[in-house]
């Protein structure tokens, strides 16, 4: 099992330039922490435009920063956006093989399509054509870092031959994933060959059924580049010794998250068409349900969150391994709602408590 | 997080007056439907809300114009607009104001829903080639959009939003959750034209439209559903939601 963290890079209305710089001082402050007690990953999103949610909008640079504060932990795109009116493929290529010389091999490249109509309507780019971009730039990517010189010719975007340079330290090529929000795009990431990245907390049965169907799936694969086998799933992170404390400062964190999250303009709001059917984390069958609760009634927190004491996050951690997860990326805070003492000691008690129980496996 | 700042007593000056709220539902069959996506100038954003409710990043009305053929309450034409927010995680649509055609339908409306009806021509025209909407006050012209290009989509690509109306209710000043239920027969998706919008006309002058998002017309049933939850508009959905039906 491995351990990674996540970032989005939230920061609390009402936005100061002030709580910006802290919010990124406090993440790196963690990334140095989660190198030295041993988590894996350091893994950050791209976001743009997204108020108080996200303010991680240039993941290269952050990661960059990270990764020359650190020596073992590994920096992860979680993911680049892979929208041609947002990213070109070839300026996504240059900079990860940039990222990866610097870290020295450090790199994973999480892929993505923007959700919100936030980002996909301020770039002026079509949600009807993101899939397919995403697409193409998973195919494209890969000969992008291995071969000398590439054209390509495809339906969202083209180039002429040229020699992309720098190449990436690590052979054939970081690691490809995707970011996986709604039920199915395991699939699109299994048919490729490239790992599957939870990037919205899915319940025990939701994500058996994934992994299931993942590791099913990629045995048949068509592989756009080295294959990368992996599974992970997101959490959130909240250890203290008193569980009830525990429960009480990390759920305020996680209640906080969804709300934000749900505070998005997802583009199925608001933009009907095919390509989005799940509505922000909800997929589309349980739109319909939720309708029918109370608007007054708040979200608990589910099974299989670690929040809470040891015993308890190992207990659930043996869960997520057991159904095939090999590997569980923890959101440490969100908007500041946990003072950063806390985040801190919370992640030195899961390394000494919890982590012990778990052993890495090698890919 | 951002709420909305407007004084809810204030705004209740202009709130109708509901009696009784729904309980019983609205069926209307033979029903077309515009709906326009645009996006609004952002600063007034929290101004325009009540406390209750958020408001959503970039600002955005939603504008629909809805002709039924048949229903309890006779054939009628309702054009309305509404501010895309949330309430608590629920997406809704603060109710602005609507017009409609036939007076004693817009007085049921307002009575049982807490519709915020203007007395206004509704015209809505829906053909093969695209969708037009037109709504005129005494004469002058308030609203004018139209569907261009249309293309087919399927009901499951739809996602529809509850609106939030606020209305004097024997429970105060609340905000009523007014819900709709779609079948839908056919719908298309087009290009947005949005000719005229007169904001003051619907009475919310600090709404201008700025950037197209979307439009979808369509053809089937809508219900009004029964009123089942209100809102104190002062606090947020968790403080202030009321089970009522």
């Amino acid at each position: 099992m491995k351990f990674g963290i996540f970032f989005e890079l939230s920061v609390p209305q009402p936005l100061t330039r002030a709580d910006e710089t802290q919010a990124y001082q406090d993440a790196l402050e963690q990334a140095r922490l989660a190198d030295e007690l041993g988590f894996g990953t350091a893994w950050a999103v791209e976001h743009h435009f997204l108020q108080e949610y996200s303010h991680c909008s240039a993941p290269e640079v952050f990661l960059t920063a990270v990764a020359m504060s650190t020596t073992r932990l590994r920096v992860a795109h979680g993911g680049v956006v892979c929208v041609p009116q947002i990213n070109h493929p070839i300026r996504v290529a240059e900079r990860a093989a940039a990222l990866d010389i610097l870290s020295g091999g450090r790199l994973d490249v999480g892929t993505a399509r923007a959700a919100t109509f936030t980002e996909l309507g301020g770039f002026l780019a079509d949600p009807d054509s993101t899939k397919m971009s995403w697409d193409e730039f998973v195919h494209v990517l890969p000969r992008l870092w291995t071969e000398e010189r590439v054209a390509y010719q495809g339906t969202t975007f083209s180039f002429p031959e040229r020699p992309v340079v720098p190449k990436p330290t690590q052979q054939p090529h970081p690691p490809l994933w995707v970011t996986v929000t709604s039920p199915g795009t395991e699939r699109d990431a299994a048919d490729r060959g490239i790992g599957c990245l939870g990037v919205a907390a899915a319940s025990f049965r939701e994500q058996e059924r994934r992994t299931t169907e993942y590791r099913k799936r990629i045995q048949q694969c068509e592989p756009v580049g080295h294959v990368n086998d992996q599974i992970t799933t997101q959490n959130y992170l909240f250890c203290h010794e008193d569980d009830a404390t525990a429960g009480r400062v990390g759920g305020a964190m996680f209640t906080q998250f969804g709300l934000l999250n749900s505070h998005l303009l997802w583009a199925r709001e608001v933009y009907p068409t095919r390509a989005y059917q799940s509505l922000g984390n909800l997929a589309a069958g349980v739109v319909a349900t939720a309708r029918d609760d109370s608007p007054g009634q708040r979200r608990p927190v589910p099974d299989g969150v670690a929040i809470g004491a040891p015993d308890r996050i190992v207990e659930a951690i043996k869960i997520w391994e057991s159904i095939g997860v090999d590997g569980i990326n923890f959101v440490l805070n969100t908007a500041n709602v946990i003072p950063q003492e806390q985040v801190l000691d919370s992640m030195r008690l899961f390394a000494r408590e919890v982590m012990p129980h778990f052993t890495e496996e090698k890919h | 997080m951002l709420s909305g700042t407007a004084d809810p007593v204030a705004m209740a000056g202009s709130a109708p007056v509901v009696s009784a709220m729904a309980t019983q539902p609205l069926e209307c069959r033979g029903a077309e439907l515009i709906q326009m996506i645009y996006e609004v100038g952002s600063a007034p954003r929290q101004a325009v809300l009540p406390p209750a409710l958020h408001p959503v990043n970039p600002a955005a009305i939603t504008v629909s114009v809805l002709t039924v053929g048949e229903s309890d309450a006779g054939p009628f034409t309702l054009a309305e607009t509404r501010i895309v927010c949330r309430s608590g995680v629920r997406s809704r649509g603060f109710h602005v104001s609507c017009f409609v055609s036939e007076t004693d339908v817009g007085n049921l409306l307002a009575d049982r829903w807490g519709f915020r009806v203007l007395p206004g021509e509704v015209e809505l025209s829906r053909h093969y080639h695209g969708t037009t909407a037109v709504v005129r006050r005494d004469g002058v012209t308030v609203l004018d959009m139209r569907l261009l290009g249309p293309q087919v989509l399927s009901a499951g690509d739809l996602q529809f939003t509850d609106a939030m109306h606020l209305a004097h209710t024997p429970h105060g000043v609340r905000l009523i959750q007014v819900e709709r239920t779609y079948e839908v027969a056919e719908v298309v998706r087009g290009r947005p034209l949005l000719t005229t919008f007169d904001a003051a006309a619907w009475g919310e002058p600090r709404l201008t439209p700025t950037h197209p998002i979307s439009v979808v017309s369509l053809a089937g049933a809508v219900t009004f559903r029964p009123v089942r939850y209100i809102c104190d508009p002062a606090v947020n959905a968790w403080e202030g939601t009321q089970r009522v039906g």
